[in-house]
């Protein structure tokens, strides 16, 4: 008779190494697939001129636009968020006990952590519908003749990208002061030192590399995502601002205008989108995954610094 | 005058293997050496384990007791950077020949941790789980049977008896670790390892642990590591004293700890290091 | 160290001792302000979500109010859009019905659970037990990587070839003419959704998985091997049950992952609310479905017509109630577990 215990165990790590070489190789082919189809797109001309909205894959140009797009919202959205979690985290972890209030508010961020970008997306467009918000975008007039406000720029984008990592990056920068030790504090408090001061003195110094995490983290999905710029950045795939947009003088109106990042350049020119350019496509695609790459190298060696830091402690 | 003669205790015991009054060993270890990583954790161990007996491995913190203790089940080969060279056989078989079975070791050889670590599983589960790993045929009842003769064996069935059905996380202390051996004694060992299984404990729970491996030692054969001079002055048949990876003496308990040989035993009773 | 030596706590608080003797009153006002500042921007981070639901619940409210019930149980969605495109604007068209997409929702997310939960599980399986540290480590390293890789590609990657492999694979000129009354077979199509989907949520199931069974005490672990239990049967009976709650939240996460992604789906899942049916074997994998989110993105377009704007935000809805259930549910699947351990 055969043995039950050494059917099961010898199915189940087969069965493991099985299903998990799929995934991984899966998963690898698709980035090595990446490389090979974008690789023969990367130039200097493609990434330094603009695109051209042409149906013609020879004449369509470069992604300089959507790249600066990519800097651009990210940045906006960064310094948006990066403040406003930071303070979140820093009341949860530092002020919040266990009053009811404060298990309201982590489960209300906790919410917010499971909607989906494409709801975010509808929301910033709505909010930022109103005429009051106008300032943010332009003004444009609506079929019912009713003046309301266009809804999607830079500003409006990057405001909606800093909610939807908002609680992402909370949670992180939580778990970073929540990981310095109490002593740290208490030899603060000891001291005389106010409780606001012994968390700018003390603790964030202390939990900044776990900060950093965050805040690159949350970088990386803005740049990744696609659906609160198609919706609230415009389909547009150049600047929409007073032209030439990168001068100083024009960047507010940049700001208040439209225009396109890597991700939406990608599901435009994508068979999906108008342009059809599958080419250029890749040749994004590829350029998006590296800045993703990068990133991730980032938070690793901040990780491993970190990890360092507190053995050489 | 006693504890005078205590610290110059000098005293050779001119017969000492002779006045042993253990029957046969059931392990024997020879030229044991072992390492992590850089660090030698035991030097040139040799000793034997009696059967039927308490032996108590006794010495300050990182002093190798432990190692050896998990190396008798083979616990360390879960640690990186383990090494080992020598021998320990069980019942003539040295248990880290190559081909030999850890698994059917660790049916012989059972253990309780320091921290007491019932699964986060039911009270009866716990006590199941090990049964239907390693005895596949039984059936339901021998199961439940089984259970409950191991309950009642370390006295916990009338603590627990209208609680099998609950967590095990929800026993107290004392009580966890008394199901933790209920557990090591599921699986029907020869040998049960115990590393310092009352630290964490309250001086009643204690008790009540030692008393059962009084009662325990009529079937099994007991190593336990203390740090608790007096459990071991209390439970032990043979005492073995380590330093800084070395057996630096081993024997009766009267010898060991009323007429100890060597300088450093007599300094560590009196509570020098 | 070497920050401690340059930025010492304790010499930094030494120093604010001293200022603080000097301008008491100046610091406790610039605390007190900082303090007010910081609960501030935290309720609203933590009133954002009302805010989410108030304005989607206000721009919804119309088709609400005439579809009701409707809305979610019957369908049409692709030609009532069509209609009310077209209507004249003194007599807008608000009849709309999204049952077809909830159901391309449904189908798309079931298939890649059941895809993606078996090879999650055991990618964290090994590893968290089954590789040697250094292979661990890679694939960490590649696991991490492929969580963050955007949506769009692999969107793209799906389009360009899942989509052409499935039309090859399984679609004949033949199959195509027999079903050329009810929907246009080409390779987007529920299953190009399924297999896109359950690729992307592969690394969310795993760093999940990861991370519940990395939080499992390793004296559980012990504990059972000391038993003389195998190494298997330690994962399966001891270590994945205690890390169960974990494991469980993940995969709901995911799952909220999967209902809420709109742009790969939009890009291959064949942009039509069929209705998949189970009698057409396996055209039901076949057919093409369009997904709440995905409808969003697909007819955003037009969203400047207000009835389609209101359909497209009843949308929207539906999927920020299920998500937020879904969140709830995690939440409640880890407390009950947890307490039924006994650890809370």
């Amino acid at each position: 008779m055969l043995d039950y215990q050494k059917l099961r165990d010898g199915t189940g790590h087969v069965l493991a190494w099985l299903f998990s070489s799929l995934s991984i190789v899966a998963c690898l082919s698709i980035i090595f697939y990446l490389f090979i189809r974008g690789f023969a797109q990367i130039n200097p001309d493609f990434i330094l001129t603009p695109p051209n909205p042409t149906l013609n894959q020879d004449m369509s140009g470069g992604i300089s636009t959507p790249i600066a797009g990519t800097f651009l919202l990210t940045l906006t959205g960064i310094l948006l968020a990066a403040p406003w979690a930071l303070a979140t985290a820093i009341y949860l972890a530092e002020y919040g006990g266990s009053q009811a209030m404060v298990q309201i508010f982590r489960l209300a961020i906790d919410v917010l952590a499971g909607v989906p970008t494409i709801v975010i997306a509808i929301f910033g467009l709505a909010i930022f519908s109103l005429p009051q918000l106008g300032f943010l975008s332009s003004m444009v007039e609506g079929v019912d003749g009713v003046e309301r406000s266009f809804g999607r720029s830079f500003l409006v984008a990057g405001i909606t990208m800093a909610i939807m990592i908002l609680p992402f990056v909370i949670k992180i920068c939580e778990e970073a002061l929540k990981a310095v030790p109490n002593y740290y504090r208490e030899a603060a408090l000891s001291m005389g030192a106010s409780k606001w001061q012994s968390i700018v003195t003390v603790v964030l110094p202390s939990a900044r590399q776990g900060i950093l995490t965050g805040i690159i983290l949350g970088m990386g999905r803005i740049i990744g995502d696609t659906a609160i710029v198609w919706l609230t950045l415009g389909g547009t795939i150049r600047m929409t601002g007073i032209q030439p947009w990168w001068y100083p003088v024009h960047w507010w109106s940049t700001l208040c205008n439209t225009g396109s990042t890597l991700t939406s350049y990608i599901y435009f020119a994508s068979p999906a989108g108008e342009g059809n350019m599958p080419d250029k496509a890749f040749g994004a695609a590829l350029v998006l995954i590296i800045l993703i790459i990068v990133l991730n190298i980032f938070t690793d060696l901040l990780e491993r610094f970190g990890a360092n830091k507190i053995k050489g402690n | 005058m006693e504890k005078e003669s205590f610290i110059d205790g000098v005293l050779v015991h001119s017969q000492s293997s002779t006045t042993f009054s253990l029957d046969s060993s059931i392990i024997s270890i020879q030229d044991l050496n072992a390492w992590y990583g850089q660090t030698q954790a035991l030097k040139q161990v040799n000793l034997k384990i009696y059967k039927n007996q308490i032996t108590a491995f006794i010495g300050p913190s990182g002093c190798g007791k432990t190692t050896l203790l998990r190396c008798l089940n083979r616990m360390n080969d879960l640690i990186p950077g383990f090494d080992l060279k020598g021998s320990i056989e069980l019942q003539g078989e040295n248990i880290y020949a190559p081909g030999y079975s850890v698994n059917k070791l660790r049916k012989q050889v059972g253990m309780v941790f320091q921290q007491a670590n019932p699964f986060p599983q039911t009270v009866l589960n716990n006590l199941k789980l090990p049964l239907e790993e390693n005895f596949r045929k039984l059936g339901k009842a021998q199961l439940k049977q089984i259970a409950i003769d191991k309950l009642k064996d370390t006295g916990l069935l009338e603590e627990v008896k209208d609680r099998l059905q609950q967590s095990a996380l929800k026993l107290s202390g004392g009580q966890q670790q008394r199901l933790c051996v209920a557990r090591a004694l599921a699986i029907d060992p020869e040998i049960l390892l115990l590393d310092e299984p009352c630290s964490a404990l309250d001086p009643i729970s204690t008790s009540k642990i030692e008393a059962l491996l009084i009662r325990l030692k009529e079937r099994y054969s007991i190593v336990i590591v203390t740090h608790n001079l007096q459990q071991a002055a209390r439970i032990a048949d043979y005492v073995v004293f380590f330093y800084q990876g070395e057996i630096v003496e081993q024997g009766l308990p009267q010898e060991i700890f009323i007429t100890p040989r060597m300088k450093l035993t007599s300094q560590y009773l009196q509570g020098m290091f | 160290m070497q920050s401690f030596e340059t930025s010492s706590p304790e010499e930094k608080l030494f120093a604010v001792r001293i200022e603080t003797k000097n301008r008491l009153n100046l610091i406790s006002v610039r605390d007190s302000i900082s303090e007010k500042l910081v609960f501030l921007l935290t309720t609203a981070s933590a009133i954002v979500i009302v805010f989410i639901f108030i304005f989607i619940v206000k721009e919804a409210a119309a088709v609400l109010q005439v579809n009701s019930i409707n809305f979610v149980t019957t369908s049409g969605f692709d030609q009532q859009i069509i209609n009310a495109y077209n209507a004249p604007a003194d007599k807008p068209i608000w009849q709309f019905g999204a049952l077809g997409l909830l159901l391309g929702t449904l189908t798309t997310t079931l298939g890649a659970l059941l895809l993606a939960v078996p090879m999650g599980m055991s990618t964290a399986i090994v590893i968290t037990e089954l590789a040697p540290v250094r292979l661990r480590y890679i694939l960490r390293i590649v696991i991490r990587l492929l969580a963050s890789i955007p949506s769009v590609i692999y969107g793209l990657i799906g389009l360009m070839v899942v989509v052409p492999f499935i039309q090859e694979l399984l679609i004949s000129s033949e199959l195509q003419i027999r079903y050329i009354d009810r929907f246009q077979l080409a390779g987007n199509s529920m299953l190009a959704g399924i297999v896109v989907l359950s690729i992307m949520i592969v690394p969310i199931i795993t760093a999940l998985a990861v991370d519940a069974i990395n939080a499992v005490p390793h004296h559980y672990k012990e504990a059972a091997l000391a038993l003389g239990i195998s190494h298997w049967g330690t994962i399966l009976r001891v270590i994945l049950p205690a890390a169960k709650s974990g494991i469980l939240a993940g995969i709901i996460l995911s799952v909220g992952r999967a209902v809420g992604e709109a742009i790969a789906l939009s890009m291959v899942s064949g942009g039509i609310g069929n209705i998949p049916q189970p009698g057409d074997g396996m055209v039901f994998f076949l057919t093409p479905v369009l997904t709440l989110a995905s409808a969003i993105v697909n007819k955003s377009e037009i969203m400047s017509v207000p009835t389609i704007e209101a359909a497209l935000f009843a949308c929207g809805l539906v999927l920020l109630v299920t998500c937020v259930g879904l969140s709830l549910c995690a939440r409640l699947v880890e407390y009950l577990v947890k307490r039924g351990e006994g650890r809370a």
